[in-house]
């Protein structure tokens, strides 16, 4: 998900010295270098109720979170932290580990790609059984290879990059494919009576282009809606005046807005100062946060999830419920459930292989993966992919509606990699 | 901060500050005996110092320009003329130490723009136009701190009456004027912030021999509006057909000073310092150990 | 009538150009009058931006201030961070460094790091992640004009005030007694200190207008982007320096010409060319300036004598 947008300054000499700068100047490895090693943080230790000392002991399972706690991401890694501390509250709590307790230490990228890789090696030479990768793809890249040679099982979540799973038997990524939600929003749209739909898209944004390019075309083609206008603008435009104009051409019944961050929000909102009554749909990485400036001219735009509160499966309903009395007056999020679900998975594995060595884990996950699937707080996921080392979940389409996500569909287990048929 | 608080004399919108009869032939005297019948001379300079560093440019230099006079600083190269100006206009970055007085008025340490404001100019060495401004936009800045628009207008038509080449180049860039064009205007620039004193920094320097005729008409001119003038140069007979008094700096030191006169007829140092009677080859030849002889004389 | 829809469509596009122009000169008569006047290339200058952007935000989405009075805090705010950097950076490398070069250089990398300070402090105050005032401070209302082309009332407000602040600066610097003195200031401080401009009191209150003006175009895009985070600046600030050396350094009137240009330019890609290229388009300007001006469009006359 935060794959090349986030971090990319834009491009030419001046960003590499002002990236240069940043690395060198920037106080972001420094502060976390004095944090070193593994501190179990504040919130995690009272997870881990009844661990006494972060040791090695007989009693304890030591895991670690190499994640972006601070950094351009710490809003993420907040949550996917949050996430994994509900599960291993539930894991503890259910006794499927026998007797013993997990206990889960952050160490700090900084969303930093050489802070990640020191602190991926910290967590390898630790005691930790397994590692959480980092959240950004540069970082995921840089830290798995890590993981991968000290033969620690690593699940990552959020880093959306090709090439991850294939660094090893190690690597294993918890966090759903955001394509696959597309197939809801198509339906969606040609339940709606949508006919003609015009596109805009981050062109240097691979995902979004494949996705816009390629995938969306083929189902909307099934479905019997035409894309007209198809527009690759790069991710860092800001003037989008322009774009809304070509966009409105041919008075497309939906258009279709494949950007991430404020892109998205800001053309919502100039298509609908501009009159547009259709309409906008985007991808699943439109979050609460990018649309929320949009005020009310966001209402109405649908977006794929791979988790709302409002989904009805059992799995699900009880991360909500855990979720909420852990941290009370808060809704949990998507990236809350990624965090949940890889921890979940983890648990899952031990309990399944009995042995809570590092090689204990990797057993318990391979048996997992030939179960095909685990029910976590996205609801059921189902191992994909080639190395059945990653999953796919049924999602959900929401509405996003003065300032807040409502569930229009749930996705159906097991159907969302199935090619849509004609309803 | 306007100047018209400077000192408690007339501001800029009274008249010219003129103290005693500013005669030309006035003869201050050395040290404090020539000063000003008012009380407080012009400018009174008491053991000043310059320090770049661990280079002393300027050691405990002490000089007086009575007001209405013209006194010359002479000096050859890197004897510490400039250094001395620019601490007295506080605009050099070094380390300095002394007592400066400006009709009585302690100015020293202060900065540059504050020194303007209680009324004396320095018209720097190499006339530093402000090179892409135009002609009337140098001098129009030299009025910076006069807010009052007609006041500017009346001065800019006083200095134009002057320097008559001002207002015919008044709309080209200052740059592309002659250097005589150009000292032209750093005074004319000088006067319009209607100073009391007036520091000159070598105006003659690299000009022609006409032209520095020219400067030196233009000096006396200045000094005839009733501007006292301190008067650097290395030219010291251009110098001391127009100053009254004269110092002489060698090494940063006062080595030697008297009237005009006294000075011209000083064979030590019209030979040593002021190359008057040899060629300019054999004085810088004979610069070195013949200096500071001449220094302890 | 087919040809109406596409008159309307090309109305429309011009109406678009002419405002992101607006918007792009606004943010580089600031950048243009820093470097032309004080040698300051500050990399800030988006950082500054987003930064008023976000005091809108702040001020504005508790419904604490209304649009003006929240404009004219953030526009103050915005200026004062630019002097803060002038004060705390700036104004050290200037009378440190005798090699104007050198200091040129210190002072890039020191508005770098302003610039990632800056932009830290509104990433965590955000969240890192997205944020823009609410809609309710600014009612934006569209005027229909013919055919499918409508102009709304926020950006009718940006070109008119992006043309009131490039004629007012270019006046200011041109004409007034401290437009005088800022120029002075730029080529010859100690001189100008010597003529009685209080140097750095003019320096401050060049930052302080430079930064403003960045302010001004943050809260007017702000207000009609709706959406903005860190990285806009960035974006800005890139096409900004296009501007500057299109039109030639210091100059606003190039400035200004430049901006819209490249606006034109870039609005003329989208509307009808590969979209992706727009970005290029900029560079590609910069290119063939380059190749046939290197001045810029509008470079100053001579002045010093060869
Ligand atoms: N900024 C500086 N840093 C270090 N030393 C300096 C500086 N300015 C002047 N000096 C030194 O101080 C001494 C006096 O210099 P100053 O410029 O005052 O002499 P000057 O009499 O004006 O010479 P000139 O006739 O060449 O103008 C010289 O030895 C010079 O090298
Ligand atoms: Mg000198």
């Amino acid at each position: 998900m935060f794959s090349s947008r986030r971090l990319r300054w834009p491009g030419g000499a001046l960003a590499l010295l002002v990236m240069a700068v940043t690395i060198a100047a920037c106080g972001s490895s420094k502060p976390s270098t004095t944090k070193t090693t593994s501190t179990v943080s504040s919130t995690s230790s009272s997870v881990a109720a009844s661990a006494t000392s972060s040791t090695e002991s007989a009693g304890t399972i030591p895991v670690t979170f190499v994640g972006d706690e601070t950094g351009l991401v710490a809003f993420v890694g907040k949550e996917v932290l949050k996430g994994m501390e509900v599960a291993v509250k539930r894991a503890n709590a259910s006794g499927e580990l026998h007797g013993k307790k997990i206990v889960l230490s952050v160490m700090d990228t900084a969303s930093n790609v050489s802070t990640a890789t020191v602190k991926m090696s910290d967590a390898v030479k630790s005691n930790a059984v397994a590692v959480f990768g980092p959240l950004l793809s540069n970082e995921a890249l840089a830290t798995a290879p890590i993981a991968e040679r000290g033969k620690v099982v690593d699940i990552e979540t959020e880093a959306e990059v090709g090439g991850l799973l294939q660094i090893g038997k190690y690597i294993y990524r918890l966090t759903p494919s955001e394509f696959l939600y597309y197939p809801l929003t198509v339906d969606h749209l040609a339940k709606l009576g949508v006919k003609h739909v015009n596109l805009v898209y981050a062109s240097d944004n691979p995902t979004l282009t494949e996705e816009s390019t390629k995938l969306l075309p083929e189902w909307t083609k099934k479905l019997g809606i035409s894309i007209g206008t198809s527009v690759g603008i790069p991710s860092t435009t800001t003037e989008f005046s322009s774009i809304v104009t070509k966009l409105e051409t041919g008075k497309p019944e939906a258009i279709g807005v494949n950007m991430i961050g404020p892109a998205i929000a800001s053309i919502a909102s100039a298509l609908r100062t501009s009159g547009y009554k259709g309409t906008i749909f985007c991808d699943q990485s439109a979050t609460a946060g990018s649309l929320k400036p949009g005020g009310s001219a966001a209402n109405g735009i649908i977006y794929g999830v791979l988790y709302s509160p409002e989904m009805s499966f059992p799995s699900s309903k009880e991360f909500t419920k855990l979720y909420e009395e852990s941290f009370p007056g808060e809704k949990p999020q998507g990236y809350d459930a990624t965090g949940y679900d890889a921890m979940t998975a983890f648990a899952d594995a031990i309990a399944k292989s009995g042995s809570d060595t590092r090689e204990g884990v990797l057993k318990g996950m391979q048996e997992l993966t030939v179960a095909g699937s685990f029910d976590g707080g996205s609801g059921p996921l189902k191992f994909t992919g080639p190395e059945h080392r990653e999953v796919s979940g049924p999602g959900a389409l929401v509405e996003w509606k003065e300032g807040a996500e409502h569930m229009l569909v749930q996705g159906t287990p097991g159907l969302e990699s199935q090619p849509l048929k004609a309803q | 901060m306007s100047s018209d608080r400077a000192g408690g004399q007339p501001g800029p919108g009274g008249q010219p500050w003129r103290g005693g009869q500013p005669g030309l032939g006035e003869q201050p005297g050395p040290g404090g005996q020539g000063a000003s019948r008012e009380g407080a001379p012009a400018l009174k300079i008491d053991r000043l110092s310059v320090r770049y560093g661990h280079i002393t440019a300027v050691a405990s230099v002490s000089l007086e320009l009575p007001a209405g006079a013209i006194v010359a600083v002479l000096g050859a190269n890197g004897a510490g003329k400039s250094s001395t100006l620019g601490a007295v206009a506080g605009s050099v970055k070094a380390h300095v130490s002394g007592d400066v007085r400006l009709f009585g008025e302690r100015v020293g340490g202060r900065p540059s723009h504050r020194i303007v404001a209680r009324g004396m100019v320095l018209v720097p060495e190499g006339r530093r136009v402000i090179a892409p401004l135009s002609v009337e936009e140098n001098l129009l800045l030299g009025a910076y701190r006069q807010r009052s628009h007609k006041q500017v207008r009346a001065k800019l038509g006083e200095v134009h009456e002057l320097f008559p080449v001002l207002r015919e180049r008044r709309g080209s860039p200052a740059g592309l004027l002659s250097g005589g064009e150009q000292q032209m205007l750093a005074f004319g620039r000088a006067l319009m912030a209607d100073p009391r004193v007036i520091l000159m920094d070598e105006p003659s320097m690299g000009l022609a021999p006409a032209m520095v005729d020219r400067v030196i008409d233009a000096v006396r001119a200045i000094n005839a509006l009733g501007k006292s003038v301190l008067l650097v140069e290395q030219n010291a007979v251009a110098a001391l057909r127009v100053a009254s008094y004269a110092y002489v700096l060698d090494r940063g030191r006062i080595a030697s000073s008297g009237s005009a006169q006294t000075m011209r007829s000083d064979p030590v140092v019209a030979e040593v310092f002021l190359g008057l009677h040899e060629s300019a080859s054999r004085a810088s030849a004979e610069q070195g150990p013949g200096r500071s002889e001449a220094a302890r004389s | 009538m087919p040809g109406a829809p596409a008159a309307g469509e090309m109305l429309q596009q011009l109406i678009n150009a002419i405002v992101f122009g607006s918007v792009l000169t606004l943010f580089a008569l600031g950048l243009s009058l820093a470097w032309g006047t004080l040698d300051v290339l500050n990399l800030a200058h988006g950082a500054v931006f987003i930064f008023a952007g976000y005091l809108t935000y702040e001020l504005t989405r508790q419904g604490a201030l209304s649009f003006v009075p929240a404009l004219i805090v953030s526009m103050v705010g915005a200026g004062a961070a630019t002097v803060a950097l002038e004060v705390l950076a700036f104004r050290f490398i200037r009378t440190r460094f005798a090699n104007k070069r050198q200091a040129e250089l210190s002072m890039l990398v020191a508005s770098i790091g302003g610039a990632i300070i800056i932009d830290q402090v509104v990433s965590n105050e955000t969240g890192a992640t997205t944020f823009g005032p609410p809609s309710s401070i600014f009612k934006v209302r569209e005027y229909h004009l013919t055919g499918s082309a409508g102009i709304t009332n926020i950006q009718i407000l940006i070109v008119v005030v992006a043309v009131l602040a490039a004629v007012g600066l270019d006046q200011w610097v041109r004409r007034s007694r401290q437009g005088r003195a800022v120029r002075a200031v730029a080529y010859d401080p100690v001189t100008s200190g010597l003529l009685g401009v209080n140097v750095s009191f003019v320096a401050i209150s060049t930052m302080f207008v430079a930064g403003a003006l960045a302010g001004l175009a943050g809260v007017l895009l702000a207000v009609n982007l709706r959406a903005e985070e860190v990285a806009v600046g960035q974006d800005y600030l890139l096409t900004a320096f296009a501007i500057l050396i299109v039109g030639g350094v210091g100059s606003v009137r190039g400035a200004v010409l430049a901006a819209y240009l490249i606006a034109i330019a870039e609005t003329a890609v989208v509307a009808y060319g590969p979209t992706q290229w727009r970005d290029g388009i900029a560079f590609l300007l910069i290119l063939l300036v380059l190749l046939v001006r290197p001045q810029g469009l509008f470079a100053k006359a001579q002045f010093q004598r060869a």
